[in-house]
């Protein structure tokens, strides 16, 4: 039989335990929601160049549509565009764009949120083949992201889980 | 349709606000890089606000007027402008290298022209024209000199008065149409072609609707001339305006020599004087 100080800390011990797994499972959702992010952009961005390669189509056209078609943040991040787009003409597309992406894109890191943003100072201000090549650009580097993150996924969650799992046990130890 | 509200509305907020309220002979709103923005009334450039352009807001307006895509809008700023709901904006800076996509590096200077619609203006002149619509005439005066204007209210009262009119408005200048609805009226039996071009849209018109007249703003390239040759051997009747100080003047220029030899413009309508002084001198035009 536990007496009552033993169940305090059997208690604690098990919290502490699942918090650290917790913290593992949290770390892992925001990569893998990461990565889900990164994806939606690439697709995106490749239904830009494709709608500006063949139809030269006004960009709130195409933020429209990619709001409408793209889940997540960046269906998010396109919505802010379409709704912020209003501002035209006291604000400078670039701002407005960079000012989205900031508010709804949180998960991106800062050679990510770089890329997003000198892609914004092209868009709609030069021809359509320098604005395909600033999208070819951003597009490759968030390819180099998303490839370098997935390399690194298995070692990094092995790490990270193994970590959680060492330090529940550890305290459980100094616990019980 | 007011022109001059659709023009402010374009303009950053600042200056917006500091322009003198429903200015109807304002003509055209200047934007210049490292200068004051002025307001053209009367055949004099006013400045209207201490602020000093800079190239931001230069882009701000252009953003505006294009949805901040100036690709889309590549065939006109190649030609110089870009029009927004009948206001057609004059663009200068640096054009970029091979810039045959339409492409400006950096802007420098805008001039906003008011679009406007002048009812009864050049009334006189219909019965003339009127009685000469089977065959061509030609509005004539120098750039800023009222040529549109009078185009517009032409057309509308040549429409209203029973003739079926084609109207090639390459640059949605004449009918300021926004999605679909024209906001000029260009008359009752008037049919409006928006964003071709003038040879491409002409032809177009005499194939699909049949038009008593075909109408077009500013023949200026060796294509609108030919356009006009080519239209005129159908049997329907030609309202045009071109850049020019008189058909006399005209027939100097090697481009406009043979088209005003061949006849097919009978009638010239040359503008003369500026602001409210505006005179309209009705000439016949001989081989």
């Amino acid at each position: 039989m536990l007496n009552g100080d033993h169940t305090i800390k059997l208690f604690g011990a098990i919290l502490t335990a699942a918090g650290c797994l917790f913290a593992a499972s949290a770390w892992n959702r925001s990569r893998v929601s990461r990565l889900r992010t990164l994806d939606r952009l690439v697709q995106a961005l490749t239904y830009m160049e494709a709608e500006l390669a063949g139809k030269a189509a006004p960009l709130p056209q195409l933020a429209l549509r990619l709001s409408r078609q793209t889940d997540g943040a960046v269906g998010r991040f396109f919505a802010a565009l379409v709704r912020e787009m209003d501002a035209l003409g006291e604000r400078p597309f670039c701002e407005i764009w960079t000012e989205a992406a900031e508010a709804n894109l949180p998960e991106l890191r800062n050679r990510e949120r770089d890329a997003i943003r000198d892609l914004g100072a092209s868009l709609g201000r030069y021809p359509v083949g320098m604005q395909r090549e600033a999208i070819a650009v951003c597009r490759e580097l968030l390819l180099r992201e998303i490839n370098a993150a997935r390399q690194n996924e298995r070692e990094e969650s092995r790490l990270v889980w193994g970590l959680s799992a060492s330090a529940g046990l550890l305290l459980w130890i100094v616990l019980i | 349709m007011n022109g001059y509200a659709l023009a402010a509305d374009l303009l950053p907020e600042d200056y917006r606000r500091a322009l003198p309220p429903a200015c109807l002979e304002a003509e055209e709103i200047r934007l210049r890089v490292g200068r004051s923005p002025t307001l053209l009334r009367d055949g004099r450039e006013q400045s209207f606000f201490e602020r000093s352009c800079q190239e931001k807001d230069l882009l701000c307006v252009l953003e505006r007027a294009s949805g901040a895509s100036l690709h889309a809008v590549s065939d006109a700023l190649r030609e110089g402008y870009l029009s927004c709901r009948g206001v057609r904006i004059g663009v200068c800076g640096t054009v970029l290298p091979g810039g045959s996509e339409g492409g400006f590096g950096s802007f420098s200077s805008l001039c906003l022209r008011i679009p406007r619609e002048c009812r009864g203006i050049g009334r006189e002149l219909l019965p003339a024209v009127r009685e000469n619509a089977g065959g061509g005439t030609l509005i004539v005066s120098p750039p800023g000199g009222g040529k549109t204007t009078l185009l517009r209210e032409l057309i509308r009262c040549l429409s209203n008065g029973g003739l079926r009119i084609g109207v090639v408005d390459e640059r949605n200048e004449l009918s300021a149409s926004d999605g679909g609805r024209a906001g000029f009226d260009l008359g009752l039996r008037s049919d409006v072609l928006i964003g071709a071009g003038k040879a491409e849209g002409a032809m177009l018109l005499l194939r699909s609707m049949n038009p008593q007249l075909i109408a077009m703003d500013e023949i200026t390239r060796a294509e609108d001339l030919e356009a006009v040759r080519r239209i005129a051997g159908c049997g329907v009747g030609i309202l045009a305006s071109a850049h020019g100080k008189s058909a006399e003047e005209m027939r100097r220029r090697p481009m406009y020599r043979d088209l005003l030899g061949s006849g097919v413009f009978s009638l010239a309508l040359r503008i003369e004087g500026e602001g409210k002084d505006r005179r309209y001198c009705l000439t016949e035009i001989t081989r």
